[in-house]
């Protein structure tokens, strides 16, 4: 997912806010911290990415 | 036993770690795989929706819908502006072609992380039949473990406390001697050229210690 963020544009809201911000807030870095898996599509946010329906 | 030649096994090593990203696409992490083969076996395979199709366009539309919903227009323009004028660049608006590295990376099937896991096996194998033959060893360690820690339970204990400790610094540092020693290392990341000084360093200092004192 990081790499998704690391690019310049509206998406690396993300990265600052999250990766280089309040990193302990992200829901994936949570997970990740716990040895559990990470969800592919899990955002920080704790949301999931749905594919439309 | 006789071992092949330090050269050739480093050479063996890097073509293992190429071929394992250029036909897979990730990095070569035999820790990383076992972890991964523990949790779905832990965890059942993954939640519904996290494997669903989705395109480049829909994966890239559904994550900047998530971030307008979040963050608000002002704060996306804000952070594009900053993140362009850190790469030197001019803000490029709302256009991105981000999506085609995550595409790469899907969840890989538990078959493929058993089949490397026994690939290690069986390669190993091969490496005895093609150095002159298939024996067993059924001795716990080298002459120089035995000599230090004899071959009793003090030497059972040893090496499970051994192998405890390589799992938990494994699971700190993220990475095991592939991850960090080989993949790490050769593309100059800092975290893996600390770890690989920490267990390789530790490693040495420890045997002298052992060997002075034992």
């Amino acid at each position: 997912m990081y790499s998704l963020f690391k690019h310049a544009g509206t998406l690396s809201v993300f990265k600052i806010r999250y990766c280089n911000g309040a990193f302990e807030t992200c829901a994936r870095y949570e997970l990740a911290s716990k040895g559990r898996t990470v969800p592919l599509r899990l955002m920080p946010n704790g949301h999931t990415l749905k594919a439309p329906e | 036993m006789t071992y092949w030649p330090a050269w050739l096994s480093g050479l063996a090593l890097a073509l293992v770690a190429l071929t394992h990203w250029l036909t897979v696409r990730r990095m070569l992490a035999v820790s990383g795989r076992f972890t991964q083969l523990v949790n779905r076996l832990r965890e059942g395979p993954p939640a519904e929706g996290d494997e669903g199709a989705m395109s480049e366009a829909e994966l890239l539309a559904a994550v900047q819908a998530m971030a307008l919903a979040e963050f608000g227009e002002e704060a996306i323009d804000a952070a594009t502006a900053a993140e362009a004028e850190a790469e030197g660049g001019a803000p490029d608006g709302h256009t991105e072609s981000a999506a085609a590295p995550f595409a790469q990376v899907s969840p890989q099937p538990l078959w493929l992380h058993a089949g490397f896991l026994g690939a290690l096996f069986v390669g190993g194998l091969l490496s005895m039949l093609v150095a002159g033959g298939l024996s067993l060893d059924w001795s716990l360690a080298s002459a120089g473990f035995t000599a230090s820690f004899g071959d009793g339970a003090v030497s059972y204990t040893v090496l499970l406390l051994g192998g405890v400790l390589i799992g938990w610094g494994t699971r700190m540092s993220g990475g095991c001697t592939s991850g960090h020693g080989l993949c790490g290392v050769s593309r100059a990341q800092p975290g893996s050229l600390v770890a690989t000084c920490a267990f390789f360093g530790t490693g040495i200092v420890v045997s002298l210690l052992l060997e002075a004192l034992l």
